[in-house]
């Protein structure tokens, strides 16, 4: 039978937050999506292929929202997308158990003109909150009878290309112009007065349709009273919290050292293979290191987003959201910030991209702007080494020295991230006044397909942002490092040799004079007197100005620059940075003083061009990531002068 | 009943009481509340506040939802 669904059809998934979308989605495309994002903004688009029975075609899951009235940019890009990408057909998930508010969304979406699939979802849900549904007393409201889905375990889609075949069959509906012009405008009291009359028709049909047979409470309610509790729900939070800290510190150390090892051997295969020269050098010593030291932090992110995943799918998340909105808002940020600044132990990247959520601007911009102060999983490299270099084995009252000045570090970041916040409260003007009313879904068990397919996208996504970036610039930090003024690299080769007695010597020795003489070394020298007052030498310097693509660059840089080469023992590199001296003073170049005031510096500058990249994605203005930059890179400044001149 | 007595009811309900909601100021926040399942005359049980004067948890008798709003928002609600 030669139906309109064997062609290929245009067809997007529609409804409220939390009503099992994704599920759907993830059922009915399987592994064949595809995450990117809708035009000229940065909101999520997943679109995937879709084929069952004699249905095909391709299928966007819009992002989740109550009404088609729009209040935040997440909103708009939905009722831009169902103007402007011509679909077929809308599958509209409704929700069972909160029927009403869905009946409105439905009313509306039927009022677009697009042919309509309405789909009842989480029927076991209000079944056991005790509603029984005669499904064909819906028939005046929708147009038709929904199709009853269980979209987690998959129940019931069978049904869905027989009904979409029916669907366009049918004359597609009449577009409501006055409805069309209603939901482009702003007038809330227009939009209020449409809804309130769609409800007058909804509720006494609903009353047909859905009948309570009795009230039964949740377990959810029941977790409720503790999660929510007002001290024993932050005991659980932190505990949580703690949960995830641990699993991503234990879990990822195995792979990202497997990581390391194998972008290392690939490194030295490639440099075996191909004939040496810069070619050979550009690959195994830019690319080769530059790709790495974004995939090595991929484990951590995988784990991290693993986790958010179980806490969103769960629905605890909200329960965070709740408990931390008043304490958040004296910082300037909100409840809804929680969760970017969580991503951001991880890593800025993903962190700024959470902060879309967000529905206040005011809000989303000082999480956007604060989220690289939280210490991401890169400037742990960097802490790892300074506090081994200048902090000494010891302990107070059962806590070592390192460990505290670990923790103190990440609290730096966090203190930096909230008084930034308090300070910004009073300086961003307050744009909208979208209220803050959200809604706490009932607890569910986690679907695994859904958190690792969260988990995978979560990650490619963050190689493909920050590796375009990382790739650039490790290109251009190598040739800066391996180029430089012809008379004074070969001044630097002679140098090298006079001070060699053998081979691995001179290789070492050729590698640090050369990057002495380059034009990175040049900027290193030239910035010296700038940099001398928070107690480092034109070498740090030079590895500050390495860092500044991505702040682990810096233990690689330090790495050549004092002459040990890609193989070096991290114990060594130690030792040899412990004896450096200052050329004038002859003082210990990594005392104290200097080592503080270089990893106050670490925890508050703005090194990481990815991030930078991506709030100028996320904003859409220049103007933020350069006023992060100028404000991240000189608060480190005086910080760092201070702990400096304080200490010493 | 006034404003003021409206707003100061329902900061000053206990916990667990059972309030009806009858409208906001707010044509907005009217038309969030709406969207999301807080309709005119719907009958709603004060679950809790969030510490340090946070948000309202409510729960909507009719399907035992749970919503969360802001103080300030809370304080533009008028209730029964």
């Amino acid at each position: 039978m030669d139906t309109v669904t064997n062609k290929q059809l245009n067809i997007a998934l529609l409804g409220p937050p939390n009503v099992g979308k994704t599920s759907l989605f993830n059922q009915l495309t399987g592994l064949q999506q595809k995450v990117g994002n809708f035009p000229g903004v940065t909101v999520e688009k997943k679109v995937g292929k879709i084929q069952l029975q004699n249905l095909k075609g391709q299928l966007t899951d819009l992002p989740g929202l109550y009404s088609l009235f729009a209040k935040s940019p997440d909103e708009e890009v939905v009722i831009k997308a169902l103007d402007e990408e011509n679909f077929d057909a809308l599958l509209l998930v409704l929700d069972a158990s909160h029927l009403e508010r869905s009946l409105l969304l439905a009313q509306q979406a039927l009022a677009m003109g697009i042919p309509v699939l309405p789909l009842l979802n989480m029927l076991d849900q209000a079944e056991g909150q005790g509603f029984q549904f005669d499904t064909q007393e819906l028939l005046p409201l929708l147009g038709q009878e929904p199709l009853r889905i269980n979209a987690r375990q998959g129940l019931g889609l069978d049904q869905i290309p027989k009904a979409i075949d029916q669907l366009l069959s049918q004359e597609a509906p009449s577009a409501n112009t006055d409805f069309l012009a209603l939901m482009k405008s702003n007038d809330a009291a227009a939009q209020l007065k449409d809804s309130q009359k769609r409800l007058e028709q909804i509720r006494p049909q609903l009353e047909k349709a859905r009948k309570k047979t009795s009230t039964k409470r949740s377990w959810s309610h029941f977790l409720d009273q503790w999660t929510s509790h007002p001290i024993a729900g932050y005991l659980i939070y932190l505990t949580v919290l703690f949960g995830i800290f641990q699993l991503i510190f234990s879990l990822a150390d195995w792979p990202m050292g497997l990581i390391d090892e194998g972008t290392g051997a690939l490194a030295s295969f490639i440099a075996e293979l191909l004939p040496p020269g810069p070619i050979n050098e550009l690959i195994t010593e830019g690319i080769i290191p530059g790709i790495g030291g974004v995939v090595i932090f991929v484990p951590q992110i995988a784990i991290l987003f693993f986790a958010l995943s179980i806490l969103e799918e769960s629905g605890y998340i909200s329960r965070v959201v709740f408990l931390m909105d008043k304490p958040m808002r004296f910082f300037g940020l909100s409840g809804q910030s929680v969760l970017p600044l969580l991503s951001g132990a991880a890593c800025a990247i993903p962190a700024v991209m959470a902060a879309r959520n967000i529905s206040r601007w005011r809000e989303r911009m000082a999480t956007i702007f604060v989220s690289p102060m939280i210490s991401c999983a890169a400037r742990l490299p960097v802490y790892v080494i300074l506090i081994a270099l200048v902090i000494p084995d010891g302990s107070s009252w059962g806590f070592g020295w390192k460990g505290l000045a670990m923790l103190g570090l990440y609290l730096l970041g966090v203190f930096g991230a909230l008084l930034t916040g308090l300070a910004l409260r009073f300086i961003l003007p307050k744009k909208d006044q979208n209220p803050f009313v959200i809604d706490l879904p009932s607890y569910k068990w986690p679907r695994w397909q859904n958190v690792f397919l969260t988990a995978y996208q979560k990650s490619k996504s963050f190689v493909l942002e920050a590796g375009k970036v990382i790739l650039a610039l490790s290109i251009l930090l190598w040739i800066l490092g391996s180029y430089g003024p012809t008379e004074a690299m070969q001044a630097a080769e002679e140098r090298a040799q006079q001070m060699s007695q053998n081979e691995s010597e001179l290789a070492q020795n050729m590698a640090a004079q050369k990057l002495s003489a380059s034009y990175l070394g040049h900027l290193g020298h030239a910035i010296e007197p700038a940099i001398r007052p928070l107690g480092y030498d034109w070498k740090i310097g030079i590895g500050l100005l390495a860092s500044f693509a991505a702040r682990e660059v810096f233990v690689g840089t330090m790495g050549t620059i004092y002459s040990m080469g890609s193989e070096a023992e991290e114990n060594t590199l130690i030792e040899r940075m412990r004896a450096e001296r200052f050329e004038d003073s002859q003082k210990a170049v990594y005392s104290l003083p200097t080592g503080i005031s270089l990893l106050v510096f670490y925890v508050f500058a703005m090194q990481c061009m990815s991030t930078l990249a991506v709030v100028y994605k996320e904003t859409r203005s220049w103007k933020w990531p350069l006023l992060q930059l100028i404000y991240m890179t000189g608060l480190a400044y005086l910080l760092a002068f201070l702990s400096y001149q304080l200490l010493s | 009943m006034s404003k003021n007595s409206s707003t100061r009811r329902l900061w000053e309900a206990k916990k667990g009481e059972h309030l009806t909601f009858l409208h906001t100021d707010s044509p907005l926040l009217s038309l969030k509340l709406m969207e999301m399942g807080l309709f005119p005359a719907a009958k709603f049980r004060l679950l809790k506040r969030a510490p340090l004067a946070g948000p309202l948890l409510l729960e909507l008798a009719d399907n035992l939802q749970q919503l969360a709003i802001g103080p300030a928002e809370a304080k533009k609600i008028w209730i029964q």
